[in-house]
């Protein structure tokens, strides 16, 4: 009875579900219909607003949309730069710092190894210092123990008791202002001129040149008939010397025109001149080269002894050794007095005669008497 | 015997005991300046106008100063002109400003006056470091 029931409603269900497939289609093809006859309605009216725009030109609403996109899109690129550039910025600036870091770290460790060699430095002064100390009292306290027949225990200092320098710095004192640099030696003044403040100095090496006006230069001859002098002031010369010192590296020229020299008698001199062939060899020379002082007075300025050198006569040099005297005048000029004997032989010029009876010795004296005035301070090459 | 030989053999003989040497003293060998032996008075005003030059110095300054000139005109200004050594090289120094002379002595302006004399167209300064004898060289 059951089983009949079942399959008459599944018939009804079947039916209805036909129905309902029916109703379905018809309702698509419907709409379908609608939906089409809406859309050709509106492709029309479309068309027809194209071509009105078309006719007016470009919507300038639309193309501030356009150019509003273009911002937008350029705006949106820009921060995309941005986000990129700030973050390799970023970047650079960990690393700068980064490197920095190490940088300071080296140094830091560099000092940290100076302020442990100074520390140690100090360590070792400070003992140095203390056993120094130490001894010196221990010295004293026997001394006095020994005097006053007792024992004394010295007095014994530690490293401890003294501050490292580095680690516990005394404290500050007021110390006093540096004293301001002393000013250059005043010049001495005189007759408002302003002059060296030591300008003659008799132990210093100083040069010299010589007065002409104030110096002669001869010689003494003696022959049969008379004796005689010849003499001249047509001298030159310079010399470098520390009189004080003058052995040490004297340095000096004196060049005498030969044809000056007179003797006070006109034909004399005609025949010393030609004797002395004045024509060739112009000049007589003596080249300074040593001294050795016999006297020295540095109060009173004065010292004698022998210089030695080299004289040129006649074009003839040899070496001799003229013993003299100096001194200082007021007026701060080095006098310088002196003679040699000399054999003209020595210096190949013939001892003049005359009708065979008279003759000059071969032998005369040569003297100088010079004045020499300071000219300044020896150069280095002096 | 021959006359004339016999003459001639006297006056070879006897000749250099009539002729004087002519050996020059050691004592004189040097050139020595002779000081002037003038009446030094006190400097007037009228005095000190025109050229000087020094004809000797003496004392320390004698050795830094080679020559001085002054020239001190009639307005009661001066200019002067030195030659200084004792430095590396000489070097004139030059001078300029105002005189003026007193009782005190002759002021060039430093407020020290200097002692000042004359004799015959000769100054004489007299100071601590020296004294200087200049010569009138021109009376403008």
């Amino acid at each position: 009875m059951v089983a009949p029931a079942v399959a008459e409603s599944a018939a009804m269900g079947s039916k209805f579900l036909q129905v309902v497939g029916v109703l379905a289609i018809l309702g698509l093809v419907g709409g379908s219909i609608a939906a089409l006859g809406i859309v050709k309605q509106r492709l029309h009216v479309t068309f027809a607003a194209e071509d009105e725009a078309a006719q007016r030109g470009p919507d300038p609403v639309e193309l501030l949309r356009a150019d509003l996109g273009t911002v937008a899109t350029d705006v949106a690129a820009l921060n995309r730069n941005l986000e990129s550039g700030l973050q390799e910025l970023h970047g650079a600036l960990e690393t700068s710092a980064g490197e920095r870091e190490q940088r300071l770290a080296v140094r830091v460790a560099a000092l940290e190894g100076k302020l442990a060699a100074l520390e140690s430095a100090a360590a070792t002064s400070n003992a140095a210092l203390i056993q120094a100390i130490n001894a010196q009292a221990t010295a004293l306290l026997e001394r006095t123990a020994s005097d006053a027949g007792a024992a004394a225990k010295p007095m014994e200092l530690t490293v401890a008791d003294v501050a490292p320098v580095i680690e516990a710095p005394p404290p500050p004192v007021e110390v006093a202002p540096t004293p301001p640099a002393l000013p250059p030696a005043p010049k001495k003044s005189f007759l408002s001129f302003q002059l060296p403040s030591a300008a003659f100095t008799f132990d210093r090496r100083q040069r010299f040149v010589l007065v002409p006006s104030l110096s002669r230069v001869g010689f003494d001859a003696k022959s049969t008939l008379h004796d005689f002098s010849g003499v001249t002031s047509k001298i030159d010369g310079t010399f470098t010397v520390n009189l004080a010192k003058a052995a040490e590296k004297p340095l000096g020229k004196i060049t005498v025109e030969a044809a000056a020299l007179e003797t006070g008698l006109a034909d004399r001199d005609v025949s010393m001149r030609k004797t002395l062939a004045v024509e060739q060899f112009k000049t007589m020379t003596f080249e300074w080269t040593g001294f050795a002082p016999s006297a020295v007075d540095p109060s009173e300025m004065t010292l004698a002894g022998e210089a030695s050198g080299k004289l040129t006569l006649h074009g003839v040099t040899r070496e001799v050794t003229l013993p003299v005297k100096v001194s200082v005048d007021a007026s701060k000029r080095v006098a310088i007095d002196g003679e040699l004997m000399v054999k003209l032989s020595d210096y190949k010029v013939e001892p003049p005669t005359q009708v065979g009876v008279i003759k000059v010795d071969d032998e005369l004296k040569l003297w100088i008497a010079l004045r020499a005035r300071l000219e300044g301070a020896a150069l280095d090459d002096e | 015997m021959n006359s004339p030989r016999a003459l001639a053999l006297a006056l070879i003989f006897a000749l250099p005991a009539c002729i004087v040497p002519s050996v020059l003293d050691e004592k004189q060998r040097s050139i020595e300046v002779a000081a002037e032996e003038l009446a030094w008075l006190p400097a007037r005003s009228e005095d000190l106008r025109g050229l000087f030059e020094s004809v000797s110095i003496e004392g320390e300054a004698a050795a830094a100063l080679w020559k001085i000139y002054y020239h001190f005109a009639p307005d009661g200004t001066f200019t002067a002109a030195a030659l200084i050594v004792g430095g590396a090289q000489p070097q004139f120094q030059t001078l300029s400003g105002t005189w003026n002379i007193s009782e005190q002595g002759l002021d060039l302006g430093t407020g020290e006056p200097v002692r000042a004399l004359f004799a015959a167209d000769r100054l004489r300064f007299e100071l601590a470091g020296g004294v200087a004898i200049l010569r009138r060289v021109a009376a403008h």
